[in-house]
């Protein structure tokens, strides 16, 4: 799904972060992610281990993910504004491969959905600074009137992510 | 005109085996392999989740995607 993902989205404006938690493995566990790393061979993709799958359990009750164990299998989407700040940030779209008993069915894993969902986020910014560099255009051709002012001082660039609904 | 392997000079014959290896390490996916940076150790999170956090909020501006996986 990772591959399918970064290759449909070309964008160098997007990172990828793998975080390998050894759920349901026991044993060869670091062989077998230096194995999948083969299969995203992606310059934008970062890889981590976490031994105690304590980003899993953080983003466990972030999800409401019901039923007990941390979040795996989880895809998590993050706009350009987005920050980890003392807490990981909540994801603006998130998709899954989990039981139905545990995440919702209709977040289960489409990677054509994925796709859509990291490319109306590089929508949003690219519109946002588009708008943005036609502001300051104006600014710099002509006379400042208060309502322009005004509106400048709303652009979404700084506003909080969009949540995109299933 | 069928060409037969025999029928080729030394340097045709090494010329053709080269070719023939390089085609199917291409297309065995070996080619990609030679990418160093894949065997690098992979960073333990710690408990306040560096290096990750760090790397994070370097690559804002970016749309970021972040990936819980299991690695069997």
């Amino acid at each position: 799904m990772q591959t399918q993902v970064f290759l449909n989205v070309s964008s160098s404006d997007v990172r990828g972060y793998v975080v390998w938690m050894p759920v349901t493995s026991f044993g060869k566990w670091e062989a077998a992610a230096h194995e999948q790393a083969w299969r995203i061979p992606d310059k934008r993709i970062t890889r981590y281990y976490d031994a105690e799958s304590h980003l899993g359990n953080v983003y466990a009750p972030l999800l409401h993910l019901t039923g007990s164990g941390p979040a795996w299998d989880v895809y998590m989407v993050f706009g350009p504004e987005a920050r980890w700040n003392a807490q990981p940030p909540a994801p603006s779209f998130w998709m899954h491969q989990l039981p139905a008993r545990r995440a919702p069915a209709e977040q289960l894993l489409d990677p054509d959905r994925m796709t859509h969902a990291i490319q109306e986020l590089l929508g949003t910014e690219k519109k946002a600074a588009e708008l943005e560099d036609g502001q300051d255009a104006r600014l710099r051709g002509s006379r400042v009137t208060a309502g322009f002012e005004s509106f400048g001082s709303s652009t979404p660039r700084n506003s909080s992510p969009r949540s995109i609904t299933l | 005109m069928r060409l037969r392997a025999h029928a080729l000079a030394p340097k045709q014959r090494l010329a053709t085996a080269v070719i023939a290896a390089t085609l199917a390490a291409v297309l065995s996916g070996c080619s990609p392999r030679h990418a160093a940076w894949l065997d690098l150790p992979l960073p333990t999170l710690s408990n306040d989740f560096e290096p990750l956090r760090t790397r994070f909020n370097k690559d804002a501006g970016k749309v970021r995607v972040l990936m819980l996986l299991d690695p069997t």
